[in-house]
């Protein structure tokens, strides 16, 4: 919040400074953030790269209409993962990407069995059943796990609801409990 | 609440998305059952495991700082091709100035007007060329309709 503030207050400074000034600054905080969002969608790091770049180019553009309200950090990550969707569109997967809400299929719990178990490293395993999931089940848990945003920021981000959000998310985990099960019976 | 009311909301709850207006009720409901806890303790447990499994930690510094250089040139781009734009268009007004003096010069300093006055002819003749070129365009035109769309 602290670096969105000085990010907005050396933006929107009519000052003579040269690009590197207002670029910079915004490039040195946020690129780990965009570089990994865009990675998390594409799965490919030298798309990642360009998405990256492209990104700041967008907000460089649009520096003189940026609102007030916006954070400038959540700017970035939609505009990233909308450049990323894009790519993967335009190379015929967009099948696998379209972001759509989700019906609730009823709040009824299934027995809950935790993909917890003493003497495996359950992360490994977690880490290979996540990329079996569909492409937006993944994205969404790894937008709440991995950086750590909260419903309201991936709903902000994907343009979905926050329900549409917490629905997904229980879809995700109900699956990878039932692929952890099957992998300990030796699927894996 | 039961435990079948409790439970979604304990997903929440572990996700740290649990509305103020329910904490209360499902803080009482914890008090009083193992299940629940439990439920809960393994639902943050899970959380640990899939924060671990999504962590992606790729961003060296140096190929940041190579990224941020070519972010840069293709900044600065732009720039530099308008910048050299200019420059070429103010050679080309100096030399078209140059020309045209050096032109004035050697008319003024040459004495003899016949170079002018063949020039003006010259001028002459392809202006009426232009002209009946007009009229005879304008003559056809009247005879071309208009296409229909």
């Amino acid at each position: 919040m602290v670096c969105d503030i000085v990010a907005r207050q050396t933006l929107t400074s009519d000052t003579k400074e040269p690009i590197g000034g207002l670029i910079g600054y915004l490039f040195r905080i946020h690129a780990p953030m965009v570089l990994t969002t865009a990675f998390r969608v594409l799965r490919d790091r030298s798309l990642a790269e360009d998405v990256l770049q492209e990104t700041f180019l967008k907000l460089y553009q649009m520096k003189d209409r940026l609102d007030e309200a916006v954070s400038i950090t959540g700017l970035l990550r939609k505009i990233s993962i909308n450049m990323s969707i894009d790519i993967l569109r335009k190379r015929g997967r967009e099948r696998s990407l379209e972001v759509n809400e989700v019906e609730d299929q009823g709040s009824t719990p299934s027995i809950h069995i935790p993909f917890t178990q003493v003497g495996v490293n359950e992360a490994v395993i977690v880490r290979e059943l996540l990329e079996r999931l569909p492409s937006v089940d993944r994205l969404i848990l790894e937008l709440r796990y991995g950086e750590q945003l909260s419903y309201a920021e991936i709903s902000q981000a994907l343009d979905i609801s926050v329900p549409a959000v917490a629905q997904r998310i229980r879809r995700g985990k109900d699956t990878l409990r039932r692929e952890f099960r099957s992998s300990k019976k030796g699927t894996l | 609440m039961n435990c079948h009311e409790i439970n979604p909301k304990l997903y929440l709850l572990a996700d740290g998305e649990l509305m103020d207006s329910e904490m209360q009720a499902v803080k009482g409901h914890l008090a009083e059952c193992v299940d629940c806890r439990m439920l809960l303790a393994s639902l943050e447990r899970e959380n640990e495991i899939l924060r671990e499994a999504a962590t992606v930690q790729f961003c060296e510094p140096e190929r940041l700082l190579l990224l941020e250089n070519r972010l840069f040139r293709h900044l600065e781009r732009p720039n530099r091709w308008l910048g050299a734009g200019v420059a070429f268009r103010r050679q080309m007004l100096a030399f078209a100035s140059a020309l045209m003096l050096i032109m004035g010069v050697v008319t003024h300093f040459h004495g003899d007007q016949s170079v002018l006055a063949h020039s003006i002819a010259q001028l002459q003749i392809e202006r009426s060329y232009l002209d009946v070129r007009f009229q005879w365009n304008q003559y056809i035109g009247n005879f071309s309709s208009p296409r229909r769309r």
